[in-house]
């Protein structure tokens, strides 16, 4: 009996030796990877840095240089109103391709829809939480309310005496008010399989609709209440979504 | 039975024998001497660039510092890394202009055009192997650094790379967070009025150096065009070939920047009163202007006398004595 129990020791210390290095079987995966792309167009035209002369509501002729951005609160909104959050806090960097998609493994079902807001929303938005660049460099000053930027989006002019002026569209939480906009998209996304969904931020809409805003007095307008107000009320259509 | 016991007996030893060293990449290693064990430093710091390859330890803090301030390193012309960066001088030099060696676990471009970037040890490599030009062979007859190098590294060869590893370690230890204005944001001292006024013009669009030289690191670490000249040095555009990135320079750290004269990449700002005239009324336009130079138009902030002083009270807050005296930096010489 007592040899018995050795020779079962012996045997089950050899199939332990012979599984131990072997990769693991393979399970069916029950998640599907959604791809998040993020767009960025004027006029409905691809960005280009630099060197294109875009048109905004006002016939004024820029230029882009500088466009870096944080959506936050991205979430798959279920059928039966659960909800998958994607990315709590994404930066972007637009000309320096930093940021520009989001991988996320989730439930493969049927979703509702998407939901993100543009910014950060207050209850999120602590100074310190970033320490290291490029998102600590999108800080909004303590004695501007602090927090971060929502929104650098920089370039330059033709002023009406066809001199050049520089803007600087940089949008934030104003002595700690939340101006995010906050998006509900409705669309139906399929991520039985793997999928992608494209994000697009249309530049040209910040300027308009319902405020057509001169370029000429986006400067120094981060502690301005005012044009800040005007911008979270235009960005309402700034964002869309695409499968 | 008995042959059955044996045999089962041998092959449980056999199959346990090899279980245990199935996955070991180490078969048939010879067993080395037994190493230098040392002593883990820790940095009470925030999140920061360190290298998982180059841990802190306090044997290669030591021995960074000793060849930082040993003219042993340079192979020509017996130069050290303390010549163009002096601690009174916020480890930098006038002589020089060198970029100041303050809070550098942050940063990943190093000097003024960023030519060297990534990690601490890429741009310490670059010293010893290009610009001290080091002479190994002169390192490795020391005794005494052969016993540190083993102590700090269990090397038996002193090489680029582990001299390297030595110097970065010790640059990432010079931590500047004790300035006045460090101890007023923790509610420790008060700032005078002119300094509060200073504060809060830095903070402002109207003044907006926060831009450029915000964060607790007083820089973004990034590359501006500020509006020096209206034909621009290459700048940037020497390492990227980019021509929007002619004209821009780092944004150096402004932490002891009443010590780190002269200013700007060619030194050309004696003082810090040249430097706020300059960004009130100095400014010059060019193809690469920064956007974030709103008042380039006007040329400049259009400070008045009063927001001048104010502004330099205030950067006068920067000074960190804390670090400019901290022992722990000071030569071992």
């Amino acid at each position: 009996m007592k040899h018995l129990k050795l020779f079962f020791l012996t045997l089950l210390a050899g199939s332990v030796f012979f599984q131990s290095c072997k990769d693991e079987v393979q399970e069916p995966n029950p998640n599907s990877q959604l791809n998040v792309l993020f767009y960025h167009q004027v006029n409905n035209v691809l960005l280009d840095f630099d060197t294109t002369q875009y048109t905004n509501a006002l016939n004024q002729k820029f230029e882009v240089s500088t466009l870096r951005y944080f959506v936050s609160a991205i979430y798959l909104r279920k059928a039966n109103g659960d909800s998958v959050l994607v990315k709590d806090i994404h930066y972007v960097d637009a000309r320096e391709n930093i940021g520009m998609n989001i991988e996320k493994e989730v439930a493969a079902e049927q979703y509702v829809g998407l939901s993100l807001a543009f910014g950060i929303p207050a209850q999120l938005n602590q100074t310190g939480m970033f320490t290291m660049k490029p998102e600590s460099n999108m800080e909004w000053p303590v004695p501007m309310g602090g927090g971060y930027h929502y929104m650098k989006f920089e370039g330059k002019f033709v002023k009406t005496d066809s001199s050049i002026q520089n803007f600087q569209m940089h949008t934030g939480p104003l002595m700690a008010k939340d101006n995010s906009v906050y998006f509900k998209f409705d669309t139906p996304i399929d991520l039985k399989n793997d999928a992608t969904i494209t994000i697009n931020e249309h530049l040209d809409k910040w300027m308009t609709s319902p405020n057509d805003l001169d370029l000429k007095d986006i400067t120094k307008i981060m502690g301005n209440a005012e044009v800040q107000q005007k911008l979270m009320d235009n960005g309402h259509d700034v964002i869309t979504l695409t499968q | 039975m008995k042959k059955a016991h044996i045999l089962s007996t041998v092959l449980l030893f056999v199959f346990a024998s090899i279980y245990f060293s199935a996955c070991n990449d180490d078969k048939g290693k010879e067993v080395p001497d037994a190493p230098y064990i040392t002593t883990p430093f820790f940095l009470n710091i925030p999140e920061a660039l360190l290298n998982a390859d180059n841990p802190l330890t306090v044997e290669g803090i030591a021995l960074g510092k000793r060849l930082y301030y040993d003219t042993l390193l340079d192979g020509v012309s017996g130069r050290a890394c303390v010549q163009c960066h002096v601690q009174k001088e916020g480890f930098s030099t006038y002589a020089s202009n060198s970029l100041p060696h303050i809070n550098l676990a942050w940063s990943s471009a190093f000097l003024w055009n960023g030519q060297v970037e990534g990690k601490m040890e890429d741009i310490m490599l670059f010293e010893v192997k290009d610009f001290f030009e080091a002479d190994m062979a002169k390192l490795n007859a020391n005794a005494t650094y052969k016993e540190l190098f083993k102590k700090a590294f269990n090397a038996d060869k002193i090489t680029y790379e582990n001299t390297s590893f030595a110097l970065a370690q010790f640059v990432r230890t010079l931590i500047s967070a004790d300035s006045k204005y460090d101890k007023f944001l923790l509610r420790k001292v008060s700032l005078t009025p002119s300094e509060i006024n200073g504060m809060d013009l830095y903070y402002s669009e109207e003044g907006d150096c926060f831009h450029c030289h915000g964060t607790p690191l007083l820089t973004d670490g990034d590359f501006h065009n500020n509006g020096l000249d209206e034909n621009p040095e290459e700048g940037r555009m020497a390492v990227t070939s980019n021509p929007q990135d002619r004209g821009r320079f780092k944004s150096p750290t402004l932490r002891n920047v009443a010590l780190t004269a002269p200013y700007m990449h060619d030194g050309r700002f004696e003082t810090l009163e040249e430097v706020i005239d300059f960004y009130s009324e100095g400014l010059k336009s060019s193809p690469t202007i920064d956007p974030l130079m709103k008042q380039i138009h006007v040329g400049g902030m259009q400070l008045t006398t009063q927001e001048k002083a104010d502004l330099l009270a205030f950067l006068h807050c920067f000074t960190d004595s804390t670090f400019l005296n901290n022992p722990a930096y000071a030569s071992p010489f």
